[in-house]
């Protein structure tokens, strides 16, 4: 097995444009296990770590674009006032050994339907962006990256340069169900987005589909019946949760069965709705 | 000043802490040129026969130096179950013939230079199959139950269908348990050095005497050809109780290669390197008077074993006649042949499993009744072992209740289900009793003092990570009367004094007899010649009037009469003397000994999701006298943890197609993390056993008896819900 190490984005899109069977390798905590367990032997593994842009992030005209070697444990301490859906979900990654290395860019090419940076990603409506020698940049949006499971938009060429999202325009919040308390896979989960200046709720649901997905019809639903100027009914909170259920497809596995995720995908997006509502009806009544 | 009770740290700490301790898997450092690496092949069925194996392109690969099939493999001579030590033993003869019993067997084992080459030309072996049907679970072979009248004959006190009858409450129930893997935190490492007639093993084992006697058979060896060293161990549980392939293999290929060989299972390898704990399903039916007092406890068992071992491996319902007063009595067993590795022990095989049910049928008795949980037990306390007829040793049972209910505050306990609540979740507790049998072994010591009044104590057993090096240092500096700094404890080596196994509660009371018997001879045999010496101020004084503190010996009554042990140790050469405890006969007892405890423990459920999380543990534990509070309370913290595992996280499951497992790795095989273990105490009720040396009965399995099923009846106490299969995942609570 060669080992490639890049240290400009150029020598890594060089690199990859080369050899596109070679594997990046950002934190490897998803690489180092699957070579570990010999579920995968590739001819070249890309490490990407010395390329230091990957590691920054950066504001402008009011979007992050957040590199994809910027590890959990960051974006936690530097991003989370901005992105909280996303720090949420960061905090429940791994241990803090994982979350030390693991980065959302890694999540991504991973692209397990049960990584926890996809469902707050695509509440929040972050755009990949994506970049190959040959056809230059390329931006995709989050809920047209997800393929099938473990399965990207990725071209063999293509490397993740960095995601690119709009702070938090309103209340987010994230939960997930497992099977203990920490280092766990998620049995499933929900993101919820409020975007109160377009009277929109995003929504993200992961570990219940061969893809993470958008509650599509939830969104439309709540863009439907929401008052954004009263507390919100009981029945309508309950009415989306069962949408976002309706949304997944999921499996029986040994986290749990189809029935379970279904049942609780409905109580975690009854809850993540209420609580940010609750949050931005607050924040209203206290600036009227 | 004695240093018996006192909660010292450690004496391997440091090593510990600072990466100084060479376990297993780092040995042996010293003679790295010579020693190479195997790694076994593991099947790939669950049941058939080998057809071909394909080495060719394994044993072109790189660095490869041999590599061994059922074809070429030294031939293993059986050995009698009897002849073998310890509570289990591998009956399978691996790499004998073509036939393959559960899935995870080893089928080829290759070796090379390093280990990477080792592990890639061990995936380069081809192996085919003629698959044939496995038995994969319990219940799948169920009707072809067999019972052991020779292993586990039924236990028959009074009348129980009487009892049953002359009930006004009968509980009826079944409870399932699930396969459970140790997952010590070392997998078992093995080197082994053959040379022309002596054989060299280092390996990660609680009990190097089995280890050296299982090979010596095999390979046709005498035990004295074989010596076996352990010296440092990262836990056990049971799953290194067991002699097992990964030390037979290695010592095949040390013997083939003529080169020092060593095998370190990975982790997915430890679900079939050594056997589980059975799954098992347990029929419990508790028949009462109104006022609770049982007039009937019947236990049918049902508990997997493997299907090329005929003897099964024990008895679930072996301990459930001792914990209550109950007249009518009757327990049965029987097994059922699955594809699996054969059982064996894991932290308390009997207890650890077979009173979870009994545990949870009390509290569905209590809740049937309108009795409070603590108080139906109470009310059946045993005033004598009920199995046996006779008195109790000891017994701190009901102090254990009162003092662990007052810690807990049981008191506040409203009586009715989901009736206590914290914000959105609600809170139940819950409670279960302990009990385990306390034994020992035949165990050796040797003490020997040097010049420089420094002293060694010695002893052929373990440490399985336990504290053993601490306690056995205490015991045997108090004996000799030296300070604790002035003693070194040895263990792990089977060249030492012989010991027993680090396994059955069985260990610190063990060592710590013998390690008193043999620093109370050396005392006894240098103030003799102490006496007898005219050089020294002891000259001429009766033996019996020599007291000896903090290493300075004295006459009675004349603290300036006296000298130092170095000081005598300088006239009179270097001192040793032995010390050998023999456990009583349990044939012809006069008393039962045994340990008690009680878990009190508190959990929020979330009603909506089902997940639960154990919040505050009480365990008040009788198990004598304690050494050491500090190793002691760890071993508790441990136990505890484990059992939280075994009610709510932890199984090994199997796919019912081909009898694999789907979870053959912690990313799938839970154990508890930092984040579901909550603040737990631990309390001592300590009582003198005359019947037991030191009045030691042994931590190691009460500290996880009793936890498992707390959880259970908590659970049901906040929810309203039984769940009698574990472990209790989220969604069996909707
Ligand atoms: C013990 C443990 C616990 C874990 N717990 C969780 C958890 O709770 N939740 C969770 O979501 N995940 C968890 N994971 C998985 C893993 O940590 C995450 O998926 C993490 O985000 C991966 O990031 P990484 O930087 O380590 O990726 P790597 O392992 O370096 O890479 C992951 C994948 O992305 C590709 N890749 C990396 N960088 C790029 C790039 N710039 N362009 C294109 N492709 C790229 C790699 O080729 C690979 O396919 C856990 C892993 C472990 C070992």
């Amino acid at each position: 097995m060669d080992f490639i190490r890049a240290t400009t984005w150029v020598d890594a899109l060089a690199a990859k444009a080369a050899q596109p069977g070679a594997v990046p390798i950002q934190g490897g905590t998803d690489v180092m296990v699957e070579i570990n367990f010999d579920v995968r032997r590739p001819p070249a593994l890309l490490d990407l770590t010395p390329v230091a842009e990957l590691a920054e992030w950066s504001e402008r005209d009011g979007v992050l674009r957040i590199g994809a070697g910027v590890t959990y444990a960051r974006l936690i301490a530097e991003l989370g006032d901005r992105l909280p859906g996303l720090a949420q979900a960061s905090r429940t990654v791994g241990s803090s050994q994982i979350r030390n290395r693991g980065t959302v860019g890694g999540n991504l090419g991973a692209a397990s339907p049960a990584g926890d940076a996809h469902p707050p990603l695509l509440a929040g409506d972050a755009v990949i962006e994506a970049e190959s020698a040959a056809r230059g940049v390329r931006m995709i949006p989050a809920a047209e990256f997800y393929l099938g499971v473990k399965r990207n938009a990725l071209a063999p060429d293509e490397l993740i340069r960095a995601v690119h999202v709009r702070p938090a325009a309103g209340p987010q919040y994230f939960a997930k169900v497992g099977t203990r308390n920490a280092m766990v896979i998620a049995v499933c989960s929900v993101a919820v987005a409020l975007h109160p200046g377009e009277r929109r709720v995003g929504t993200g649901v992961g570990s219940a589909a061969p893809t993470p997905l958008r509650a599509a019809e939830a969104e439309e639903y709540l863009a439907a019946e929401l008052d954004w100027d009263s507390g919100l009914p009981a029945p309508v909170a309950a009415r989306f949760g069962e949408l976002v259920s309706a949304a997944a497809s999921p499996i029986d596995d040994v986290r749990g069965t189809a029935a379970y995720r279904r049942h609780a995908l409905a109580v975690l997006a009854r809850r993540t709705l209420t609580w940010a509502w609750n949050d931005y009806r607050k924040a209203a009544e206290r600036c009227a | 000043m004695s240093v018996v009770g006192r909660p010292i740290a450690r004496v391997e700490g440091r090593l510990k802490v600072t990466g100084a301790a060479r376990y297993t898997a780092d040995l042996p450092q010293d003679d790295g040129k010579d020693l190479v690496h195997a790694v076994a092949v593991c099947a790939a069925v669950a049941k058939g026969r080998i057809t071909s194996i394909d080495a060719r392109q394994a044993r072109a690969a790189g660095g490869v130096l041999e590599l061994i099939t059922h074809h070429n493999a030294p031939r293993l001579r059986p050995v009698p179950a009897q002849e073998v030590l310890g509570p289990a033993h591998e009956t399978l003869l691996v790499l004998q013939d073509d036939r393959v019993h559960y899935s995870g067997q080893p089928v080829a084992v290759v070796v090379a230079d390093t280990l990477e080459n080792a592990t890639h030309a061990a995936s380069l072996v081809r192996v085919e199959y003629a698959e044939e049907r496995p038995v994969a679970t319990l219940f799948e072979g169920i009707d072809d139950a067999f019972d052991s009248p020779r292993y586990a004959p039924p236990t028959t006190i009074g009348d129980v269908d009487r009892g049953l009858a002359d009930a006004a409450v009968v509980i009826d129930r079944t409870y399932t348990t699930p396969a459970q893997h140790h997952h010590p935190m070392e997998t078992m490492a093995t080197t082994v050095r053959w040379t022309a007639d002596e054989v060299t093993v280092h390996v990660s084992t609680q009990t190097i005497s089995m280890v050296r006697d299982g090979l010596a058979t095999t390979f046709g060896l005498r035990p004295e050809q074989v010596r076996v060293v352990s010296e440092f161990l990262g836990g056990g549980f049971g799953g290194k109780a067991a002699w097992c392939w990964p030390s037979v293999v290695t010592a095949m290929a040390a013997r083939l290669t003529g080169r020092q060989v060593r095998l370190v299972t990975t982790r997915r390898q430890m679900f079939a390197a050594t056997g589980q704990r059975p799954h098992s399903v347990q029929r419990v039916r508790l028949g009462a008077r109104r006022d609770g007092v049982l007039t009937a406890i019947a236990q049918d068992c049902v508990g997997e074993t493997s299907a090329f071992y005929d003897t099964p491996p024990f008895y679930i319902g072996a301990a459930t006649p001792v914990p209550y007063g109950c007249p009518n009595i009757r327990t049965t067993q029987r097994f059922v042949k699955v594809n699996c590795q054969t059982p064996v022990p894991m932290r308390s095989p009997v207890e650890g499993v077979g009173l979870v049910s009994v545990e949870s049928a009390m509290d569905e008795l209590a809740a049937e009744l309108g009795v409070d949980p603590l108080e139906l037990r109470r009310r059946n306390y045993a005033e004598r072992d009920p199995n046996s007829g006779l008195p109790w040793s000891s017994n701190g049972l009901l102090e254990c209740y009162e003092r662990g209910a007052r810690r807990f505050g049981w008191p506040e306990r409203n009586p009715e289900p989901r009736s206590m609540r914290d914000g959105r979740y609600l809170v139940g507790w819950g409670m279960a009793t302990a009990i385990r049998h306390a034994g020992s072994d035949p165990t050796s010591a040797l003490v020997r003092l040097g010049a420089d009044g420094r002293a060694v104590v010695q002893i052929g057993s373990q440490d399985l990570g336990t504290g053993t090096f601490t306690i056995m240092t205490q015991v045997a500096a108090d004996a000799l009367g030296v300070p604790v700094e002035m003693m070194r404890a040895e263990l792990g080596d089977t060249d030492l004094p012989t010991g027993g196994g680090s396994f059955g509660s069985h260990t610190a009371a063990s060592v710590a007899a013998a390690a008193r018997l043999a620093g109370e001879a050396l005392r006894a045999k240098v103030i003799r010649i102490a006496v007898a010496d005219e050089g020294s101020p002891l000259s001429g004084a009766s033996p019996d009037d020599v007291l000896v503190d903090d290493g300075y010996l004295f006459v009675r009554g004349d603290r300036s009469r006296g000298e130092r042990y170095a000081q005598i140790l300088r006239r009179n050469r270097l001192q040793s003397a032995t010390g050998d405890h023999t456990p009583p006969p349990r044939e012809g007892a006069t008393v039962a000994r045994w340990a008690f405890g009680a878990d009190f423990t508190e959990v929020k459920v979330d009603p909506e999701l089902g997940t639960v999380r154990v919040t505050r543990h009480v365990k008040a534990i009788e198990a004598g006298r304690i050494i050491n509070p500090r190793t002691a309370r760890s071993q508790v913290i441990g136990g505890v943890v484990m059992g939280i595992g075994q009610a709510l996280t932890e199984a090994t499951e199997v796919d019912r197609r081909d009898a694999r497992i789907t979870n053959a790795g912690f990313w799938g095989y839970h154990v508890p993390v930092n984040a579901d273990v909550p603040d737990i105490e631990a309390i001592f009720v300590e009582r003198d056993d005359p019947h037991i040396p030191g009045s030691v009965k042994g931590l190691g399995e009460i500290a996880t008896i009793g936890t498992a099923p707390a959880i259970l009846n908590a659970v049901f106490h906040a929810t309203g819900k039984r769940v009698r299969d574990l472990p209790i995942t989220p969604d069996k609570l909707l």
